[in-house]
């Protein structure tokens, strides 16, 4: 049977049966934790976001791990010798592993790409000084706001009128437009709100849930939904957290919808719509409410640290005496649909 | 807790009706921890015409759905909120959320707000007229 039989057929068994599954098992658990956790907005935050994202990098940094342990001794294993004869080592765990390696950087590196060339700042007087007036209310602000100091980058051109972008070195990218179209408090409101994106390494969590379901077709049909409302949840969040520090709510509020409106209309207007207005005007009720009384601060959730102890797990367990059998399974489950395919 | 949503409404009226949302608008905006049906009566009738048996009632239906609790204090109630207006817009904000059957993608990176279409544009006209003037009430 040839080398890239199991490689092939794993890979399918992987991302057709055991992601699906886990993925199941995933909105199960959030459907539950929707029905259990009766109040409020941020809570099982962290918890929620291991969901979304542990049903793709459970399985997968497992199975690597596994496949990394299995073919690092040098010798065949029991599976590989059903195949192949007790003296020839076989590389199919190896290939595996190589294998979906290359899938995930596959999916990741366009994106990282991308996000490097938003980085860059434009050049132009406009800009300049939108960048000095930016800098000079970072300055006369409290520590939240100072983290921001070599972390914002103003463009002519951005996508955005502000985002938070930079998976490994967080950036705040604000179009010079919104900068000009925004008044000294509305402006200070929404650099508060990204200081948190910022402090919460929210790019990185971003992109790491969008990597999660990027990789994982059946969760991406199924989690979609959850992980919009965990966006959403984050965002409001956010708001949260830019009150906390001192930002105006109604500021935040004006900056949200100028944001909101800003190049107006936009091309993918079909798209967006109601829900978008709906839940924009969600969030401004809410910065109403803090108006009345200031909330202080709360549900900081761990969410990257308890996601990648998950992770970590998954990877040192098949590291443990006899704990690659499951991965025997899975290499025999692929023979044997080979062998049956091969019969027909 | 469980509120019918209503459509078209924002604020506190997305989940209660208009009399039981100045009520709750009384009690949170003056911070009332323990009160009667006349502390509310009182305000609300600087602003219209209303029954105290309408104030009672309202505050019976709103001790009914949970939003407030009340003790006897010899023949009268005296209510509390056992939530704040924030936890109670949470609440809203969250079932609003579950209940939305059409959420659009997520979008993969931290936007301040997503961009909403030209068809929304009126709606946020007239709320950002609202967030002006309650701008220069707080002076931000």
């Amino acid at each position: 049977m040839s080398e890239a039989a199991f490689p092939l057929v794993g890979t399918l068994l992987i991302f057709g049966i055991l992601l699906p599954a886990a993925s199941v098992a995933s909105k199960g658990i959030l459907w539950m934790l929707a029905r259990l956790d009766g109040r409020g907005l941020h809570r099982f935050g962290g918890l929620r976001y291991a969901l979304l994202v542990l049903p793709t990098a459970i399985p997968l940094a497992w199975v690597v791990s596994a496949s990394i342990h299995q073919a690092e001794t040098g010798a065949s294993s029991e599976v590989c010798a059903v195949a192949h004869g007790p003296s020839e080592y076989c590389a199919e765990a190896a290939l595996l592993a190589l294998g979906l390696v290359l899938i995930v950087a596959l999916a990741a590196l366009p994106r990282i790409v991308r996000e490097q060339l938003a980085l860059r700042p434009s050049a132009s007087a406009d800009a300049s000084s939108a960048r000095a007036r930016v800098l000079a209310i970072i300055d006369a602000g409290d520590s939240t706001l100072q983290r921001l100091v070599r972390a914002v980058v103003i463009k002519d051109d951005a996508s955005e009128p502000i985002a938070t972008f930079g998976v490994l070195s967080p950036r705040v990218v604000l179009s010079t437009g919104f900068v000009q179209k925004l008044d000294d408090g509305a402006l200070r409101a929404a650099l508060a709100h990204e200081a948190e994106h910022v402090r919460g390494r929210d790019p990185l969590r971003y992109f790491i849930a969008w990597w999660a379901l990027a990789a994982n077709p059946v969760g991406r049909w199924l989690l979609r939904a959850e992980l919009a409302r965990w966006i959403l949840a984050r965002e409001a969040h956010c708001d949260r957290d830019a009150v906390v520090s001192g930002a105006g709510p109604s500021a935040l509020a004006h900056a949200l919808l100028i944001a909101a409106r800003f190049g107006l209309p936009v091309p993918q207007a079909a798209a967006l719509g109601a829900t978008s207005t709906e839940i924009l005007r969600l969030r401004v009720d809410l910065l109403m409410a803090y108006a009345e009384r200031r909330p202080t601060h709360c549900c900081r959730e761990p969410a990257l640290r308890l996601t990648a102890l998950a992770i970590l797990v998954a990877a040192v367990l098949p590291h443990q005496e006899n704990a690659a059998s499951a991965l025997d399974a899975l290499h025999t489950a692929a023979e044997r649909a080979v062998a049956i395919f091969h019969e027909d | 807790m469980a509120f019918r949503l209503r459509e078209g409404q924002s604020g506190i009226r997305t989940r209660l009706h208009d009399l039981e949302a100045d009520v709750m608008d009384v009690v949170w905006s003056r911070n009332l921890d323990h009160f009667a049906v006349g502390d509310v009566l009182r305000v609300l009738e600087r602003r219209r015409d209303i029954a105290y048996t309408t104030v009672m009632t309202t505050l019976g239906r709103l001790h009914e759905k949970g939003i407030l609790g009340r003790q006897k204090d010899g023949k009268r109630y005296v209510y509390s909120p056992r939530l704040t207006r924030e936890e109670f817009m949470q609440d809203t904000a969250r079932e609003v959320l579950e209940g939305l059957e059409k959420v659009s993608s997520p979008h993969a990176i931290a936007l301040l707000a997503e961009r909403v279409s030209s068809a929304g544009s009126d709606e946020l006209e007239k709320l950002e007229a609202a967030i002006q003037k309650r701008r220069e009430e707080l002076d931000e």
